[in-house]
């Protein structure tokens, strides 16, 4: 009885811290900056292919709404995945993270409720881009597709998994700058790794033995293989890909992939902050 | 209500707190004193689970944390030496949203009742950012109230502020010491705990020296009293009088004013007044001069500088 009890009340506190971040998140300004700009490029992607249909009457690709809308959600994911970065290592910063910890909250009701209010900001996002592409597409005259519809419900998990990854990064960092810093850092990385490997797959090799080019490209490859085992943008990628094969068994596999590691980055989360401490 | 045992904190390079063995009981005020770097704020944050003890054990309402977290987080309201806010909430959202979380009923009206008690309610819609340090702390301890806590655990609550909004405070605590609170408050301003103290613990170097009233503070420092007589004229015989008495240790004269230390054991100035009577003059006045709570900090800590210097280098 007072487990539940307690349960109820990590619920309770989790609800009120919920709706303080979702209430700062939509009065701010920097969400729909992000929006607007994310949209933007999705629209203009949009307007190409229209062009392009007007021109040549006929469809670049089959699915036209997936491609700009992978690229509108990435950035928003990042930038909800970055605003939570900020997020705690600035409250434990300015001391507000301790004073929620004088009163009735603690870290797992904090954590949960830091995450559930960025992933409800993200899946606000999600029908705002919805909402407007079906408006395009009813406009423009052209129709969407079930995959394009999957792509979306796949975006769902694998930008709930970003943010999650954010969320530990927060936890665990000792300032501001550190999380920030480290959550660069990553994202730099994957993109570098990403640009290398392209680059390095262009290089013909004259010799199998001891070439240095070749080591390189095996090296970047497990390294690849290691990022895509872990990186949500992979999920996504790879899950939409295989979903447009046909190969639906790989795609609900992405989604539990995500969802299983978003569990382990948010208690992970929990641990960290813990560990951590409420104090700088 | 708040019950610590040998509670010990070590970080790698310091031990913040030694041993703690304290025991605030309910409905009083407790003055929780020492000078900076004493280990006092790292006492509280672990009496709040903000820091994880080293060793010891500690209970708040014969609980640990551990046992029923919730249950005593929302019967405690903190001060803390900073007020803390949130740079995108108004003042009225900030309390609003601490109601919130400590599921205060009718907030509306609690939250306008504490504002008007403490003369901000026509400030309510206004950033804290842009208040006064005085009305932060007074915001703050609004906060602290709004669930009305059966503890109240004040960290510094008047450092920084003006003597009237120290008063304001005052005002506040004493409110509060009425309404039959726990009132456990740290501070190094002496006069304030003097005035507002049922009992007194004095930190020193991570270790509680004493804990005691202030009386048994000032006996534990020295056992005698001084007792000031104001006579019309100085009889030749008095002094020889005086130091014929067992309870007196020594005394002064110096004018038509004798300084008297006593044994403070018992109360002596019935025997005094009669001694110095019956040698033929007449008193004016007779008054009793207690060590201020200064006075006897000053005397235990500089005592403890020489006792724990060798053992204990923060």
């Amino acid at each position: 009885m007072s487990d539940l009890n307690n349960f109820y009340k990590q619920i309770r506190a989790a609800i009120v811290i919920h709706k303080r971040d979702l209430r700062i998140s939509l009065f701010g300004p920097v969400l729909h900056v992000v929006t607007f700009a994310s949209l933007l490029i999705s629209v203009t992607i949009l307007r190409n292919y229209l062009t392009y249909i007007e021109a040549n009457g006929l469809y670049p690709m089959p699915d036209l709404f997936s491609f700009p809308y992978r690229w509108a959600i990435i950035l928003t994911g990042v930038y909800l995945s970055f605003s939570i970065v900020v997020s705690i290592s600035r409250e434990r910063e300015s001391g507000t993270l301790e004073l929620l910890f004088y009163g009735p909250v603690d870290h797992a009701s904090y954590v949960i409720g830091k995450y559930v209010a960025h992933f409800s900001i993200y899946c606000l996002v999600i029908v705002l881009y919805l909402l407007c592409f079906l408006l395009i597409s009813r406009i423009a005259g052209v129709q969407m597709t079930n995959s394009f519809f999957m792509t979306v419900l796949l975006s769902v998990f694998t930008g709930g998994y970003l943010i999650s990854i954010g969320l530990f990064i927060s936890a665990i960092s000792t300032s501001v700058r550190s999380a920030t810093l480290v959550f660069l850092t990553l994202i730099v990385s994957i993109l570098l790794l990403q640009g290398s490997q392209v680059w390095l797959s262009n290089i013909a090799i004259e010799s199998d033995y001891y070439n240095p080019v070749l080591l390189l490209q095996q090296l970047l490859g497990l390294v690849q293989t290691i990022v895509g085992w872990l990186s949500p943008f992979s999920y996504l990628n790879y899950g939409v890909n295989e979903m447009l094969r046909g190969n639906m068994i790989v795609f609900v596999r992405m989604i539990g992939f995500s969802i299983i590691f978003c569990f382990v980055f948010v208690a992970g989360s929990i641990i960290g902050l813990r560990l951590r401490g409420v104090r700088q | 209500m708040i019950s610590t045992n040998k509670l010990k904190k070590t970080y790698p390079e310091v031990e913040a707190v030694k041993s703690v063995t304290l025991n605030v009981r309910p409905g009083e005020v407790y003055g929780f004193l020492g000078p900076n770097g004493a280990g006092k704020s790292t006492t509280i944050a672990m009496l709040l689970g903000l820091v994880k003890p080293t060793s010891g054990h500690l209970s708040l309402f014969g609980n640990t944390l551990n046992d029923d977290y919730f249950k005593i987080k929302n019967a405690i309201g903190v001060v803390g030496e900073n007020p803390y806010f949130f740079d995108e909430m108004t003042a009225w959202e900030f309390l609003s949203f601490h109601a919130d979380l400590y599921m205060v009923e009718s907030k509306e009206n609690r939250i306008n009742d504490l504002l008007e008690n403490v003369g901000l309610r026509q400030y309510a819609n206004i950033r804290p950012s842009e208040y006064s340090r005085g009305m932060r702390q007074k915001l703050s301890f609004v906060r602290a109230l709004l669930h009305k806590p059966e503890l109240l655990i004040l960290d510094e609550p008047v450092s920084g502020l003006d003597p009237h909004g120290i008063r304001q405070i005052r005002g506040l605590i004493e409110e509060q010491k009425k309404t039959g609170t726990t009132i456990f408050i740290s501070s190094h301003i002496l006069s304030e705990i003097e005035r507002t103290a049922d009992r007194i613990a004095i930190m020193y170097k991570g270790n509680l020296l004493v804990e005691d009233n202030l009386d048994g503070l000032r006996y534990s420092v020295d056992q005698s009293v001084r007792v000031n007589v104001e006579v019309t004229h100085i009889p030749e015989s008095l002094s020889g009088k005086l130091a014929e008495m067992t309870c007196v240790v020594d005394h002064e004269i110096e004018g038509s004013h004798i300084e008297i230390r006593l044994d403070a054991s018992e109360d002596h100035r019935e025997e005094i007044s009669k001694v110095v009577t019956g040698s033929g003059t007449t008193i004016i006045g007779m008054e009793t001069i207690k060590a201020s709570l200064e006075e006897t900090f000053m005397t235990f800590t500089d005592e403890n500088v020489l006792g724990l210097s060798g053992t204990s280098e923060e």
